[in-house]
């Protein structure tokens, strides 16, 4: 039975209990959040699923999935567990990279800021934020943008009837709006200013690639890893700078990478982060497969006796 | 084994229109079905569940789901729904409680996509 290990972004719903089932596994999870916050030079050792300062804060909320999500990785290989495969979702993207050996811990989280610190400055004078749209299809969301001339970027096919829009803050209320009009089962705006995987971070290509090339070793990655912008599969240390640097401004599109996975005999996922976000996308995919978050570790069949 | 449902069409002006007769097996079904996914995907023993759950509040739910409670029905039923006449509905009639979701659904089962055009 094949696995792939799957990394979720930013989180915005925790079960709750992280750092106990964390703990359960490892004991290096405090190890790892001296380091980040270390590297940061802000306190990721009081971070709490209950606390807002980690939840509400866009760079926070990264750098703590960040860190989760590498903490487990390393707990479950550790226990003999490593994937076949993996797939990152969005900035799910550094936590893979460190599991398959392709960047440093240390790596990730300059990765992490610097790439916040760039999308800042390409948005510097706009007001932009992201959107969740639950019951159009991509085609009913294109034409309400293309009706409405909106400036807005469908950001990730989730699932078919669900999907993250990303745009102008004002555009981006108004998708919103003419969403739930048209029969939108359900809209909201996500915790987010930045406008991940949208045009208005296409400038940030150039810099990013930059600072990659000049600041961090990128190596081939030691597991095959999946992109979710074009779902092909890359190994190489040019391939993922192109994966980073494109992550940021491109569309994504889980459910087909998902799809690809499940092609290649996966039936077993394992979600490297806090909370089930991808969990809870994966229930619109066909197939016999199966996806264990962190707090369903424990019945994962012959593990963690 | 599904529930057997009886559909029969009937003019209605110019349109045609499936309507299926929603009994009593088909109501506990839906109830039960309803109730056994909260319990497995919000993690609550399903003693803990009753109408007046709230659905976010109480069992920590999401619109993902009651949009996978949706999948899960039109399939059983053997529907074609149109998921916006649903969403256009739920303006109207918003769904807070598990129960207030267990009426919902039977109504989709009912009326289809026609749901719209009915008063509550």
């Amino acid at each position: 039975m094949k696995t792939a290990f799957i990394f979720p972004a930013f989180v915005t719903e925790y079960f709750g209990n992280e750092l106990a089932l964390l703990n359960e596994l490892s004991a290096d999870l405090p190890k790892y959040l001296a380091k980040a916050s270390e590297l940061t030079g802000d306190n990721y050792e009081n971070f709490s699923p209950n606390n807002p300062e980690f939840i509400e804060h866009e760079l926070r909320s990264q750098i703590i999935s960040y860190t989760i999500g590498c903490c487990l990785s390393d707990a479950l290989a550790f226990k003999k567990l490593l994937p076949d495969i993996m797939a990152g979702y969005s900035m799910g993207l550094y936590a893979a990279l460190y599991t398959g050996k392709a960047i440093q811990f240390e790596e990730g989280i300059r990765l992490i800021e610097q790439a916040y610190l760039l999308a800042q400055k390409a948005t510097k004078d706009l007001k932009t934020g992201m959107g969740s749209v639950i019951g159009l299809t991509v085609d009913e969301i294109q034409l309400i943008i293309n009706e409405h001339h909106l400036k807005i970027d469908i950001a990730n096919i989730n699932s078919r009837h669900a999907h993250l829009i990303s745009g102008p803050l004002e555009d981006l209320k108004q998708l919103l709006f003419l969403a739930e009009e048209t029969g939108a089962l359900h809209v909201t705006r996500l915790l987010v200013e930045t406008p991940y995987h949208s045009q208005l971070l296409a400038d940030t290509q150039e810099a990013f690639g930059q600072y990659i090339n000049e600041n961090i070793s990128v190596r081939n990655v030691q597991y095959p890893l999946i992109s979710s912008i074009d779902q092909r599969l890359f190994f190489s240390a040019d391939e993922i700078t192109k994966e980073l640097t494109n992550n940021l401004f491109k569309r994504l599109n889980w459910q087909a990478t998902f799809e690809i996975l499940l092609s290649k005999g996966v039936q077993q996922f394992i979600e490297c982060g806090a909370g089930k976000s991808l969990y809870n996308i994966s229930r619109f995919v066909p197939g016999d497969f199966k996806v264990y978050p962190m707090n369903r570790l424990k019945i994962l069949p012959g593990s963690f006796a | 084994m599904p529930a057997k449902i009886t559909q029969f069409l009937f003019n209605q002006g110019t349109n045609l229109k499936l309507m299926t007769v929603v009994n009593d097996k088909i109501k506990e079904e839906v109830r039960e079905i309803v109730y056994d996914f909260f319990a497995e995907e919000c993690e609550v023993a399903i003693e803990e569940i009753t109408d007046a759950s709230n659905i976010i509040t109480d069992l920590g739910g999401d619109s993902l789901m009651f949009l996978a409670l949706i999948e899960i029905f039109t399939k059983k039923y053997d529907q074609e729904i149109d998921l916006k006449t649903i969403g256009k509905y739920s303006i109207k009639h918003p769904v807070e409680t598990i129960g207030e979701l267990v009426d919902m659904q039977l109504k989709i089962i009912e009326h289809g996509n026609n749901i719209i055009n009915i008063e509550a």
